[in-house]
C-alpha cells in the first residue's frame, strides 16, 4: 500500500517539475533621465528585459523632445527647421495640441518663449520687466504646429513639451509593457507615478501625494491602473531680487510665474499624458476655475490643496484617499459633481 | 428539576460568581485584553464531570450573565459568551472521553478555545480583523491557564469523590 | 480503548501548547517604528509617523468613551482612558508589529503601519 502512495507522489512531483511553470520575478532599475531621476519596478516573467526595453524608450524619448538638448528633434524645430517626424512626437504633438484645446489654453505648449526669458531652461533666472512680458506674451503662438508634405514645421513660436512629455512616456511604457505580457508595473518618472495594473498581490498601488512645503506625504491614494500626476511651484522654482518666489509654471494668459492660491494640483487618471497636461493646466486655472473644470468634464480626479491648507478631494478618488497628519492640511473637502 | 438539583446548581453558580469576581480585583497579568486565569472554570469543569453537561452549560451561562451584570461591564458580555459558548463546546464532547484523573485536558483544550472565541467576538465587534495577531499569545497563556484550572478541578473532584463513596 | 483516545488528546494538548509556544516568541518582534495607524470600528481615523520630535497628543471620542494617546520621540502609547480597565494603558508603548495596543470597549486599535504603512511611491 505504503508502494503505491509513494509512487503516485513521486509522479506528481515529476509532474509538476516537468510544467515548469515559468516564474514571474519582480526587478527594477533606477536612472537619471529628463532632467530627473527615474524608477521603473516590472513584475513578469523576463523582467530584465521588460526593464532594458523600458530604459532604452525613455532615453530615447528624452533624445527628441528635450527643449534643452540642442540637437533633439524638439530644439530643432523650435530653431525653424522642418523636420520629418516619427510616429511617437507625432502623436505627442497632436496629444499635446488636443490639451491646449480640451484646457482652453491653460496648458500651453507654445509656452516657450516665456519659460525660456524667465531663466528656467538655463538656471539664470531673471524676472523680465512688464513691457517685456506683454512682448513675450505675443510670443506665444497656440497651435502652431504644421505638417506639409511629411515634414513638420512650427508657424511662428516655440514650444515646449515638458509638461506632457513626462506623462506621454509613461503611456508609451504602459502600452509597450502590456504588449510584453506585463501586468503589473509601477513607473515613477521624476514624481509623475503610473501604475499598470495592481500590486504583484493583487492589492492596489499606495500613491502617496507628497506636501508642497517638505517631505513629508500629506495624503496617500490607492490605485490600480492609474496615474498619480503633482504639479506645483515647489518643484522648480527661484527667489528673485525683490524677495518674491518665482515657481517654473508659467501663466500663458498674464505671462507670468502662477501665484493664485494653489500650493500643487494633482490629477489621478488612467492616461498619463492627460494627467500631466490636465495637471499643469489646472495649477495655471485656479482654485475654482478648476474645481468647476472638473464638475464640467469626466475622466479624471484631482486633489488640490491650497495656500490655506484646505485639500480639496474630488469624489471620484474620495473613498480610495487617507490622509496623513500633516501640518500643511489644516482641512479636507470632498467635492462632488 | 428537583429541590436538590436546583441547590447544587445554584450553590456552583455561586461559587463560581465569587471565584470570578476576586479574580477580577487581582491586577491583569499581562497588559493583553483577554489575559487571566479564568479560575471560575473550574467550577465549569468540575461540575461537567460531577453532575453533567447540561448542568456545567447553565452553571456556567449563570455566572456569565450575572457576573457581567454585577460587573458592571454589559458591553464585555459579548466576549465572555462567545468565549464560553466555544469552550463548552470543546469540553463537554471531551468529557465522554477523558476520564476524571485526566481532567487537565480539557481544562487546557477549553481555556484556548475560551480565548479563541473572544478573539473571534472582538475581531467581529471592532472590525479589526489586525486583532487576530493576539491568537498565538492568548491561545498559549489558555493552555497555561486551562492547565492549571484543569488541575484543581480534576483534584477537587477526586478529593470529594473520595468523601462521599466513603 | 479509552487510554488510546487519551492519549490522542494528550498528543493535541501539547502540540497545541508547542505551536503556540513557539509562535507567540516569534510574534513579540519588534517593529520599525516609522508609522503608525489608529482605528476605532475598523475605520482609520488617524494615520501618522510612530514618532514624533515634540510630544503629539491624539484625543479619541467615541460614544463609550475618550482615551488620549500620545506620539513622543519613543514610540506611541495611550497616556489616559476612561475605560473600566485601562490595559490599553498599561501596554505601554506600541513595541511589536504583531501585537497593536487596544481598547476594547472603545474599539480602538493602534497598531503599526502595516497595510498603510508602505508607499510604493510618492508623487510630486
Amino acid at each position: 500500500m505504503y508502494k503505491r502512495v509513494f509512487a503516485a507522489l513521486l509522479a506528481l512531483m515529476l509532474c509538476v517539475s516537468l510544467t515548469g511553470c515559468a516564474k514571474k520575478e519582480t526587478k527594477s532599475v533606477s536612472f537619471f533621465a529628463m532632467d530627473t531621476y527615474i524608477t521603473i519596478s516590472v513584475t513578469c516573467e523576463d523582467a530584465q528585459a521588460a526593464l532594458d526595453w523600458a530604459q532604452a524608450l525613455v532615453e530615447a524619448n528624452e533624445k527628441k523632445w528635450s527643449t534643452t538638448l540642442s540637437d533633439s528633434l524638439v530644439s530643432r524645430l523650435n530653431a525653424g527647421e522642418k523636420e520629418a517626424l516619427d510616429a511617437d512626437t507625432a502623436r505627442l504633438l497632436r496629444r499635446a495640441e488636443e490639451m491646449r484645446a480640451y484646457t482652453d489654453g491653460a496648458f500651453e505648449p507654445g509656452i516657450y518663449p516665456l519659460v525660456k526669458a524667465w531663466g528656467f531652461t538655463t538656471g539664470e533666472y531673471r524676472v523680465p520687466l512688464d513691457g517685456e512680458t506683454a512682448e513675450l506674451l505675443r510670443q506665444v503662438v497656440p497651435d502652431n504646429v504644421r505638417t506639409e508634405n511629411g515634414e513638420t514645421f512650427l508657424s511662428g513660436g516655440m514650444i515646449d513639451l515638458g509638461g506632457i512629455a513626462k506623462g506621454m512616456t509613461g503611456d508609451m511604457l504602459t502600452e509597450g509593457l502590456k504588449q510584453r505580457g506585463v501586468d503589473s508595473a509601477l513607473i515613477n518618472l521624476g514624481g509623475n507615478v503610473q501604475a499598470l495594473g495592481a500590486k504583484p498581490d493583487g492589492s492596489a498601488w499606495r500613491i502617496g501625494i507628497q506636501s508642497p512645503y517638505d517631505d513629508s506625504v500629506m495624503c496617500v491614494v490607492s490605485v490600480k491602473n492609474k496615474c498619480v500626476i503633482t504639479s506645483g511651484a515647489y518643484e522648480r522654482y527661484f527667489v528673485g531680487e525683490d524677495g518674491q518666489v518665482y515657481g517654473h509654471i508659467i501663466s500663458p494668459f498674464t505671462g507670468r510665474p502662477v501665484s493664485n492660491g494653489v500650493a500643487s494640483v494633482s490629477v489621478i487618471a488612467e492616461e498619463g499624458a492627460m494627467a500631466d497636461a490636465l495637471s499643469t493646466a489646472l495649477f495655471v486655472m485656479g482654485e475654482q476655475a478648476a474645481l468647476d473644470f472638473w464638475r464640467a468634464h469626466e475622466g479624471f480626479d484631482l486633489v488640490l490643496l491650497t495656500d490655506g491648507g484646505t485639500l480639496y478631494v474630488t469624489e471620484g478618488i474620495w473613498n480610495d484617499l487617507t490622509k496623513r497628519s500633516n501640518g500643511a492640511v489644516k482641512q479636507v473637502c470632498e467635492i462632488k459633481r | 428539576m428537583s429541590a436538590k438539583k436546583l441547590t447544587q446548581l445554584a450553590l456552583l453558580t455561586a461559587a463560581a460568581l465569587i471565584i470570578h469576581t476576586l479574580e477580577a480585583l487581582l491586577p491583569a497579568l499581562a497588559p493583553v485584553p483577554g489575559i487571566k486565569l479564568g479560575l471560575a472554570n473550574i467550577v465549569t469543569l468540575f461540575a461537567l464531570y460531577w453532575i453533567g453537561p447540561w448542568e456545567a452549560a447553565l452553571v456556567t451561562l449563570a455566572r456569565v450573565l450575572l457576573g457581567g451584570m454585577f460587573g458592571g461591564s454589559v458591553s464585555g458580555l459579548i466576549y465572555s459568551l462567545a468565549g464560553s459558548a466555544l469552550s463548552l463546546s470543546v469540553m463537554l464532547p471531551l468529557k465522554k472521553i477523558v476520564p476524571p484523573g485526566y481532567m487537565f485536558l480539557p481544562g487546557i483544550l477549553g481555556a484556548a478555545a475560551h480565548n479563541l472565541g473572544q478573539i473571534l467576538a472582538a475581531v467581529a465587534v471592532t472590525r479589526t480583523p489586525g486583532l487576530f495577531m493576539y491568537l498565538p499569545v492568548l491561545v498559549f497563556s489558555g493552555c497555561l491557564a486551562g492547565l492549571f484550572t484543569g488541575l484543581a478541578a480534576g483534584a477537587l473532584y477526586l478529593r470529594l469523590k473520595r468523601k462521599t463513596d466513603k | 480503548m479509552r487510554d488510546k483516545k487519551v492519549r490522542l488528546v494528550l498528543a493535541v494538548c501539547v502540540l497545541l501548547a508547542l505551536v503556540s509556544g513557539i509562535w507567540t516568541y516569534l510574534s513579540l518582534k519588534p517593529a520599525s517604528r516609522d508609522s503608525i495607524v489608529i482605528t476605532v470600528d475598523g475605520e482609520v481615523i488617524y494615520e501618522g509617523s510612530g514618532t514624533e520630535s515634540e510630544p503629539k497628543r491624539v484625543t479619541v471620542k467615541t460614544a463609550d468613551g475618550e482615551n488620549v494617546i500620545l506620539i513622543d520621540s519613543i514610540g506611541v502609547r495611550v497616556e489616559s482612558a476612561d475605560c473600566p480597565d485601562k490595559s490599553c494603558v498599561r501596554m505601554g508603548y506600541l513595541k511589536s508589529a504583531n501585537l497593536p495596543i487596544v481598547c476594547l470597549p472603545h474599539r480602538l486599535v493602534i497598531s503599526f503601519g502595516g497595510a498603510s504603512g508602505e508607499l510604493d511611491a510618492v508623487s510630486q
